[in-house]
């Protein structure tokens, strides 16, 4: 258009944008939404290992979450009307004392009870309660909740799926249960102040305003309403709720029929009869999960071995050629783009003690290849490629490129490494348009042997068996299959991600592209090389969120298939019958990558949750298949 | 309440929440999005901090609140080009534009800009950083974030210049 007159337009458009600038500003904060903001965070602490389950999904798993920290939440409240209650004995009006010590007399109570945040929608259940032990029935008694706060001990049911998982009550969760409590003691308790008089359900009720009670743990200034039943002198109603009405968040005790005998086997902590043990959403867990008791029974043949680390996600695994080594591209998942600055290392371990051996900065590299000898290890930052010895880390001999290259791969010869093109376009911040390409380099002159351009970022490679093909794929796909020698395309195959050969060189395993019916379920295709033609699918179990395969692979002997999954788990099948052989759920966030060492007696996964470890590959599932 | 008593989640949430919901509801201005951000942001910055220190909460949160509430705009405005009735439809001065447009306005292109000029643009003017503050906050020298706020405000200014013009002579 009139692109000469702009400079002058901009002087003059400087105060409009500064104008539309204040507008933006000028948006309210209103307080009862930082409230529920900070309610809500708060819960987080409630519950860690529901959120530590949400993996990649903290959005979608949020309202599971939230459904148990509720229930946990409105019981700790129930204690804390019990309790608190009992701690205004001294100084409040007699009427109310002795609802105080007809409530520290009860033996039971049994109530519904519904818990709204804000505009979401409430949460109703049941909860029964009888002296420190309880329990919660949630979503029409599918999920349920036993605790026995003195045992520190709970039972989580899953009705729907017949899942069972039992689990100790870890300090923080007991911590959330006593904190109201301690709160109310507290509190100064002539503030029992009676409101009036309601005839609830027929009954007689005298009201009364307890304030600045905890809502949730939130240190607002909540208050609870009890209505007392005129005969019974015991609660028959209870309210606890923000004291500003805007804020909407509420819990409240309806039906509360006390003194009744309840059957002991409500609180029972052993696993119900049809129950198979599981992960239910939401358990609380310990803190080193690599012990064998927190493995699941059904798993036991196939424990891990060892954690190697903490404190970065590791995104990229190689084995030493005996396997007695294993290194890792460990990502820091805090930073921002630029990818390019991220503060990275590589780090090999002994496998057999644990032991670092070396760690090396790697800025903002995100792959590392090995050769097939294990003496050499390949990275790329910025546009450098460098060649490192395996057992010390160091770089041998580096040379600049011209391309955004990530994945990296040698060919089984070690004499060629390629390259993946990956321009992000404007997220890669040097405003291209998105594309890709494979670049093949000759490790020995350090110069470009061949170059494919692709029109897609290629985010993955894998060269072929006999090391005549390449596969490469982006994270949407396809997969498409490059004949080495040439730079033609083979053949495309409608997977994603990372994809598999054969060690028999026959087909190829693929992350489905397709969604089946069930998001939760993982789906891998397996394509013949020869023809393109479908051989079989294989479909993991049913995950706890939606799921994303993001990297496959046979195991040495080509008997085995595992698959990491963006939501937590491996799953791994048997690869010529498909048949699934084992899931492993310990992740607590999606599972990056997943390598079996040269004797495939060992899997190793890289995960999110930080963690790099090591799996025992049972040893019956090694043996020739014939 | 005695800070010795909280748990440190507790007070990262109480020190920082209003803040995180703060730059939400400046960027998208709308309470239930900037809500269900702010959730996500500390969803996410709680899985940080059950995984390891934090240098920074008040830099992670800012950062984090930021770059997903820049997301959520851009979802909830789908591909949304210049439009002919945009184009159309203002012609009056900009000292008749109701602000609340203009605030519109603003937001409609900052999810079109790509997302470290937003993320600079919004620290910039929203939160009020300087130029050392976002630099640490964002990882990138502090002469990129110069360069960076300047193209944001030059694509700005060129689409104020559109919405400005109305139909292009």
């Amino acid at each position: 258009m009139n692109d000469e007159h702009r400079p002058t337009d901009f002087e003059s458009l400087q105060p409009p944008l500064e104008a539309a600038v204040r507008a933006a500003l000028a948006e309210a904060v209103p307080e009862d939404a930082v409230g529920r903001v900070k309610a809500r965070a708060r819960q987080l602490a409630a519950a860690p290992a529901a959120l530590a389950r949400a993996g990649g999904s903290p959005h979608r798993s949020w309202k599971n979450y939230r459904s148990v920290a509720g229930g946990l939440a409105a019981a700790a409240a129930v204690l804390a009307a019990w309790i608190g209650s009992a701690s205004l004995r001294d100084d409040s009006g007699q009427a109310f004392a002795q609802v105080v010590e007809k409530v520290k007399g009860a033996s039971s109570v049994r109530l519904t009870m519904t818990t709204r945040f804000g505009r979401q929608p409430a949460i109703s259940g049941r909860m029964y309660l009888e002296g420190n032990r309880l329990r919660i029935e949630q979503f029409d008694g599918m999920l349920i909740h036993v605790a026995d706060l003195d045992r520190k001990q709970a039972l989580f049911l899953d009705v729907h799926r017949r899942l069972a998982q039992p689990a100790e009550i870890d300090a923080n969760v007991a911590r959330e249960f006593a904190n109201p409590i301690d709160q109310l003691r507290r509190a100064k308790s002539n503030d029992a102040e009676p409101l009036g008089e309601e005839v609830l359900q027929g009954r007689r009720t005298q009201v009364y305003r307890l304030r600045e009670v905890d809502l949730l743990g939130m240190k607002a200034d909540a208050e609870m309403l009890v209505w007392v039943d005129a005969e019974s002198e015991l609660p028959a109603k209870i309210v606890i709720r923000d004291s500003d009405p805007k804020a909407e968040t509420e819990i409240r005790f309806d039906e509360l029929v006390w003194n009744e005998r309840l059957d002991a086997r409500l609180f029972s902590l052993s696993i119900p009869d049809g129950f198979q043990p599981g992960i239910v959403v939401g358990a609380p867990r310990r803190s080193e999960p690599a012990q064998p008791d927190a493995v699941a029974p059904d798993a036991a043949a196939m424990l891990a071995e060892g954690v190697l680390a903490r404190d970065r996600v590791p995104a990229g695994i190689v084995w030493g050629r005996q396997g007695a080594t294993i290194t890792a591209l460990m990502r820091d998942p805090e930073s921002v783009p630029p990818l390019d600055r991220r503060p990275n290392e590589l780090r090999q371990w002994d496998v057999a003690t644990g032991q670092l051996r070396w760690s090396e900065t790697v800025a903002g590299a995100g792959w590392v290849a090995g050769t097939a000898d294990g003496k050499t290890l390949a990275t790329v930052i910025g546009f450098e490629i460098q060649l490192r010895d395996a057992a010390s880390g160091k770089i041998r001999r580096k040379w600049a490129t011209d391309q955004p290259l990530s994945p990296l791969a040698f060919s089984p010869d070690g004499k060629v490494l390629a390259a993946g093109i990956t321009e992000w376009g404007r997220f890669g911040g040097s405003g291209g348009r998105e594309s890709g390409g494979v670049e093949f380099w000759d490790v020995e002159r350090a110069s470009l042997v061949r170059s494919i351009s692709d029109d897609q970022p290629v985010t993955f490679i894998r060269y072929s068996v006999g090391g005549t093909h390449l596969a490469s794929s982006s994270n949407e796909g396809p997969v498409k299959l490059w004949a080495q020698a040439t730079g033609e395309l083979a053949r495309i195959f409608p997977g994603r991600l990372r994809a598999d050969f054969s060690p028999d060189g026959e087909t190829i395993a693929c992350p489905s592209a397709s969604s089946s019916g069930d998001k939760s379920v993982a789906q891998v295709d397996i394509y013949q090389l020869r023809d393109g033609s479908l051989v079989k699918s294989f479909a993991s179990e049913k995950g706890a969120s939606a799921s994303h395969l993001l990297w496959v692979t046979f195991s040495p002997d080509g008997r085995l298939l595992a698959a990491a999954d963006w939501n937590g788990s491996v799953t791994l099948w048997d690869a010529a019958t498909g048949e699934r052989k084992r899931t492993i759920a310990d992740h607590q966030a999606g599972v990056l990558t997943a390598v079996f060492a040269p004797d495939g007696a060992t899997l190793a996964t890289g995960s999110e949750d930080k963690t790099l470890r090591l799996w025992k590959v049972p040893a019956e599932w090694l043996q020739p298949a014939r | 309440m005695a800070d010795g008593e909280l748990p440190d989640w507790d007070r990262i949430v109480e020190r920082h929440a209003k803040r995180v919901f703060r730059v939400a509801v400046r960027i998208l201005g709308c309470v239930e999005d900037a809500e269900d951000v702010s959730q996500d942001v500390f969803t996410e910055a709680f899985r940080l901090h059950k995984v390891g220190p934090v240098q920074s909460w008040p830099g992670l949160l800012v950062r984090l609140a930021t770059l997903r509430s820049i997301d959520r705009l851009r979802r909830n405005r789908p591909s949304e080009e210049l439009r002919e009735s945009d184009r159309m439809s203002i012609v009056e001065p900009f000292d008749q534009v109701a602000a609340a447009e203009l605030a519109q306005w603003l937001r409609n292109s900052m999810a079109q800009l790509p997302d470290q000029q937003a993320a600079v643009f919004v620290m910039f003017h929203f939160e009020q950083l300087s130029r050392d503050q976002i630099s640490a906050t964002l990882g990138v020298s502090p002469e990129a974030v110069s360069t960076t706020l300047y193209k944001a405000r030059q694509r700005l200014l060129t689409r104020l210049a559109v919405f400005n013009q109305g139909d292009p002579k």
